[in-house]
């Protein structure tokens, strides 16, 4: 091994190296208090970063955390996804009759998407937006 | 081995890997308005694309979706990962007992991601994908779509420009 290894270090840190780089750069370090400083300070940042609090994403998101888990049955989610698309339809006949031709490229697999998403993680609003939606 | 790896649901994923989402979109954007869009989306992304995955790397494909996903908001938006706020950190670790230590891991975290964003992208993604969401090597490169070597270098480069900016030699 010829010169310092500097770039060997994080991937040394990580245990990504062969077993044949782990034993050359463990021998080059035995001896070159530089590169063990290098070694050092790399440790150190590696360690600031990975002690970086975890957090929490706020609840109002669909952040999904262990607010997912409980997950609504299937027959409210059915019926959600019903609401939801009959959602659609409201805005998307809105939209046509507001101005008399469909310019509203809307896509309708997204926003069923979006609303069955955001009802296994937030009890009540899709009925709620949703039924808004359609007494309107 | 991997053709035995069984295919998770959607709700398992949303559970298992939302908030590791949100932290890995925090940490690149420094904004939590951001990181709450980018989670859903990714989200989103996984539910459609759970119904034609084929088992393999599950590591690689959801963090390639959701690096898609974050670049995708990013061009959406137009505009530049913003500063850090540290007001989020502080509220997650306001709980501790210890004020003076409190404030002390405020401000080092506060630190530690004003000089995340400072990193060219490359650097800033590798870094945190391998010390926030923990990914190994080879994820990195599988997510990221480069030779692992670069994933090394990156992570390197990245380590080293960090450890200039906080001053810790």
């Amino acid at each position: 091994m010829s010169g310092h290894p500097t770039d060997l270090l994080s991937a040394f840190l990580d245990e990504e190296l062969s077993s044949t780089e782990v034993s050359e750069l463990t021998t080059h370090l035995a001896d070159c208090r530089e590169c063990q400083r290098e070694l050092d300070s790399l440790a150190a940042v590696r360690l600031q970063i990975r002690a970086l609090p975890v957090l929490e994403p706020p609840p109002a998101g669909i952040g999904v955390t262990r607010e997912v888990i409980p997950l609504a049955p299937r027959w409210r989610r059915t019926l959600v996804g019903a609401m939801a698309a009959a959602a659609v339809v409201v805005v998307v006949g809105v939209g046509v009759g507001s101005n008399g031709r469909a310019a509203v490229p809307l896509q309708l697999e997204q926003a069923f998407d979006q609303h069955v998403a955001r009802a296994s993680v937030d009890s009540g609003f899709n009925v709620i937006q949703v039924q808004a939606v359609v007494d309107r | 081995m991997a053709s035995q790896e069984a295919v998770p649901t959607w709700e398992q994923v949303a559970s298992d890997y939302g908030r590791v989402i949100y932290n890995f979109a925090y940490r690149l954007t420094g904004n939590p308005d951001d990181s709450s869009d980018l989670t859903q989306e990714v989200l989103l992304r996984v539910r459609k694309g759970l119904r034609t995955y084929t088992p393999g790397s599950f590591e690689g494909w959801l963090w390639r979706i959701t690096r898609n996903a974050f670049l995708d908001e990013i061009r959406k938006k137009q505009r530049r990962p913003t500063s850090a706020l540290p007001d989020d950190d502080r509220s997650t670790i306001a709980a501790a007992p210890a004020p003076e230590e409190v404030l002390d891991e405020v401000r080092l975290s506060s630190e530690i991601q004003e000089a995340l964003l400072r990193l060219p992208y490359e650097f800033r993604e590798a870094v945190v994908m391998c010390d926030v969401v923990g990914l190994t090597y080879q994820e990195i490169a599988d997510a990221v779509a480069v030779p692992v070597g670069t994933v090394r270098s990156r992570i390197h480069r990245g380590r080293s420009m960090l450890r200039d900016a906080l001053g810790s030699r």
